[in-house]
């Protein structure tokens, strides 16, 4: 017999997917809680005082917005021409952009020092400290981050209605001004999703910048060099467990807050 | 390069088109206030057409103007953006940003030309004004009927004060109900349109309703250019009649008669010698249930009835005669003759009632 | 806090200890590495710190060859991270610490035998090849300017430079802060930092990567390796016969050789 659906339950769940979505779901969730379980919610305070806890994660939340909004302006157009400009190497190009996705981090921060380095094949020109900077550790983060925005946007603009543009083409709109008022509004949802998961990466970001960031508390020790570095040399796994707190509880709110407002008006609206 | 702007210019399309084996090979002309609609199957070629002249895709010989105005002519090299055409589009999916409220959807033409925000909403709701959505105007477009987005594209196309304007299917993806009344306003906001206007469908009765001149196409070419009135009593191909419900055969005259290709005689008045066309309405048929004894009509042909289906108030009935045809009667004539699939009978028409005229396509 | 203080402690106890111990086991631990050569057999994992890397790789070669049928494996980091994963229960069988400091947290919990000191390591100035900012003396790495790699200060490369600074009564603000002191030498190879602070062997095992500028006597530090086997190793003979070797004169050897100095 069968349950009378609710709301919009109709065609709903086929129950052969229920055990393996809880699996999932079990692997994603129960390292998380037991976090949470096993913190030393007694010996907060003073790990907080003592590892400088409170300038790391300052520099992770300013560092990741600035990694979002540099990902947004440079990595937005250049999702357009992956999506839809025509020329030659163009698959390599596509391929250059999601191999920070795969490379391995250190190898990262050692490729970001021969390119942006003092002596790096771009850096050499540029005359400007950029390794062991806070700006380094920006571009260490969008090196990083920036294909998660890519890869989402791209998606989205080859998929986004190009009956609008071309009626806003007919109504006189030049191609920027389709590009800014037609084509991205469009695909907000999309731009939304990509910034999350870029913030998301960059704000997580630990192996390129921990080669390349410099790690010096107060200045450029992010929250999860930070992290490692309490587990790792200073042998506290605890002291670890408490200081990824509020890294996690930053995120869940910031992810919850922007799926209810912007990722689920995409499907609905 | 700039738009054309507010002149009252005619447009011109001498053009051909290559689509992976298709070529659309057009020449039609529209002239101030006029309404052209071009009229043909699925695959035709119509909005091949219409896209050309709106200069979303390009053509591949010949050109494309307005008044003087080369819009495309790829032997000169010539190719104006669609943004710079000044040809408005109404699209049949009515193509509403659906981030914008009715009335900036309105106001994006004056805002592409640079009209300030504020002046530009203006200009917006005098047009809502004037097509009757003044109440829609702070509506977004996903909370608008199939009936209001189409009146709210059509006031956008017109608030960009395009110097031509192209309808694609305008009412093809409204209910009956609602493209009646569309259809009526429609054509009374194309008759206040200064400039050429051309319409793109597959409905006779719309090209019939809102437009001045019917183009036919088929297969990539016009086969047929006239008023609503020609194309309707006197189609030269069995698609344009099909369309306007005529029997429609070929033949040569000699004298007054008709020898249809494939057999059967016609007389028809005025009928030219040479290779004709012969076109009946279906209406102009006496249907009998027995031979005729002599009358006055001119044509007595017999044969057997294949179908019955009701249109509108009338049974229109398929008769595998002489040659192929319909005939339509009254549901009280289908009692009285008993009419069922399979039955014998027999059919007159006047030669006043037969249209003969020379058939050009050979 | 109770775990800094649990340190100190264990330091204050294990450091009599150790001193008194270093100069008499040598020779028997010589004697046994030789007499049970035919019984050894199996593969034990050592656990040492980054400064040893080649050192140990090189007496690890000699030591499989002198008893074929048992292998010595390693797991080269920083004394704080391998001291870290002890208490965390990862196996090993021997602990090679570049610091006392280090080797008391894994004492005090109980999960290795009693440590011996087999070497100790001083500091040097590793520039990249040619010295190209012209550092010449400790007080240079304070200058404005100069940029410094340092180990960071819980590791054991990290407290050592701090003490020479306080020898040379110097403040020097790293530029960038490395998790063991292989890290800090690979930053001076990138030519991005002006110097590092590592251990006189790692400038050594460097070669021509990196150009040494000698510490004086009078500011120089020097840290203390001491090495112990884990309670919970599996093959504890083959594990004292490892330490034993170490420890003896044909170890030294090897170990000054790189640089390092005499208990």
């Amino acid at each position: 017999m069968s349950r009378r659906p609710r709301g919009d339950e109709r065609g709903g769940t086929p129950p052969l997917l229920v055990p393996p979505a809880a699996v999932g779901a079990a692997l994603l969730v129960v390292p998380a809680l037991a976090l949470v379980v096993r913190a030393p919610w007694s010996r907060l305070g003073p790990i907080y005082g003592e590892y400088r806890f409170w300038d790391a994660l300052r520099i992770s939340i300013e560092t990741s917005l600035e990694v979002t909004a540099l990902s947004l302006l440079f990595g937005t157009p250049l999702a357009w021409i992956l999506a839809r400009a025509h020329f030659p190497g163009k698959a390599v190009l596509r391929a250059a952009v999601t191999l920070p996705l795969v490379l391995p981090p250190v190898v990262g921060g050692i490729a970001l020092f021969y390119a942006l380095g003092q002596h790096g094949i771009v850096g050499q020109y540029l005359g400007w400290q950029i390794p062991f900077t806070q700006f380094g550790i920006v571009l260490a983060g969008t090196f990083v981050s920036m294909p998660f925005l890519v890869v989402t946007v791209e998606g989205a603009f080859r998929s986004a209605d190009r009956g609008l543009e071309e009626a806003a083409a007919t109504l006189g709109a030049s191609r920027w001004r389709v590009f800014a008022h037609v084509t991205v509004p469009s695909i907000a949802p999309s731009l939304a999703a990509g910034s999350v998961l870029c913030w998301a990466r960059a704000i997580g970001e630990y192996g390129a910048t921990s080669i390349f960031g410099g790690n010096i508390a107060g200045v450029t020790l992010t929250m999860p060099v930070l992290v490692a570095r309490v587990f790792q040399v200073s042998g506290d796994p605890e002291g670890a467990t408490a200081l990824s707190l509020p890294l996690m509880a930053v995120a869940i709110v910031v992810l919850v807050a922007l799926r209810d407002k912007w990722l689920r008006s995409a499907p609905s609206s | 390069m700039a738009a054309i702007g507010a002149v009252v210019v005619s447009l011109h399309v001498d053009a051909a088109v290559s689509r992976g084996g298709f070529t659309l090979e057009v020449n039609v002309h529209v002239a101030p206030g006029e309404v052209l609609a071009v009229l043909g199957p699925n695959g035709a070629g119509k909005s091949t057409l219409l896209r050309a002249i709106a200069g979303l895709i390009g053509i591949d010989r010949g050109e494309i103007r307005l008044f003087e105005h080369v819009l495309d002519a790829p032997g000169r090299n010539i190719f104006l953006a669609p943004e710079s055409r000044g040809v408005g589009v109404m699209f049949q999916d009515h193509r509403l940003f659906p981030h914008l409220r009715v009335v900036d959807n309105v106001a994006f033409g004056p805002r592409a030309r640079g009209v300030p925000r504020g002046q530009a909403r203006a200009e917006a709701r005098v047009w809502l004004d004037r097509l009757g959505l003044t109440r829609l105007a702070e509506r977004a477009p996903r909370r608008l009927s199939g009936g209001q987005a189409q009146r709210v594209a059509l006031a956008r196309a017109l608030a960009a004060a395009p110097s031509a304007l192209l309808l694609d299917e305008p009412l093809a993806a409204l209910d009956v109900q609602t493209r009646a009344e569309v259809q009526g306003e429609l054509r009374e906001h194309l008759a206040e349109f200064e400039g050429p206007t051309l319409l793109v469908t597959h409905d006779p009765v719309e090209a019939i309703v809102l437009a001045s001149t019917v183009a036919v196409i088929e297969n990539g070419t016009v086969v047929q250019q006239g008023t609503p009135a020609e194309i309707s009593s006197r189609p030269v191909t069995s698609y344009v009649a099909k369309l306007v419900g005529m029997n429609l055969y070929r033949g040569t005259a000699q004298a007054g008669t008709v020898q249809l290709d494939g057999g059967g005689v016609v007389t028809a008045v005025e009928a030219p010698d040479g290779a004709v066309l012969v076109a009946i309405r279906p209406s102009a048929f006496t249907v009998h249930d027995a031979a005729p004894r002599a009358s006055s009509a001119r044509i007595g042909w017999s044969g057997t009835l294949r179908s019955l289906a009701p249109i509108g108030d009338r049974v229109r009935l398929s008769v595998d005669a002489e040659r192929p045809v319909l005939v339509d009667v009254t549901p009280a004539a289908v009692a009285a003759l008993r009419l069922a699939p399979g039955a014998p009978v027999w059919l007159t028409a006047k030669a006043t009632d037969v249209a003969a005229y020379p058939d050009v396509a050979r | 806090m109770r775990r800094r203080i649990g340190v100190l402690l264990a330091v204050a106890a294990l450091t009599p200890a150790a001193c008194s111990s270093s100069g008499g086991s040598s020779a028997p631990g010589s004697a046994h590495a030789g007499g049970s050569a035919a019984a050894l057999s199996g593969s034990i994992t050592v656990f040492a710190a980054s400064s040893l890397t080649e050192a140990f790789t090189t007496l690890g070669q000699q030591f499989d060859k002198a008893h074929p049928g048992a292998h010595v494996g390693f797991d080269f980091d920083s004394s704080s991270t391998l001291a870290a994963s002890i208490q965390q229960g990862q196996p090993a069988d021997v602990f090679a610490s570049a610091s006392p400091t280090n080797m008391a947290t894994v004492v005090s919990s109980g999960q290795v035998n009693r440590p011996q000191n087999f070497t100790r390591n001083q500091m040097e100035i590793a520039t990249p090849p040619g010295n190209p900012a012209g550092i010449k003396t400790v007080a240079d790495l304070a200058k404005p300017g100069v940029k410094v790699a340092l180990c960071d200060a819980a590791v054991p490369c990290g407290a050592t430079a701090e003490k020479v600074f306080q020898n040379a009564h110097v403040t020097v603000r790293a530029t960038a802060s490395e998790p063991d002191v292989k890290s800090t030498i690979g930053v001076v190879t990138t030519k991005e930092v002006d110097a590092g602070m590592v251990y006189v062997t790692d400038v050594r095992a460097a070669g021509k990567q990196v150009t040494g500028v000698p510490i004086p006597s009078s500011v120089n530090a020097s840290t203390t390796y001491p090495i112990a086997t884990v309670k919970a190793g599996a093959h504890h003979e083959l594990a004292q016969a490892w330490v034993a070797y170490v420890l003896s004169p044909a170890g030294r050897k090897v170990l000054a050789a790189d640089g390092f100095l005499s208990p």
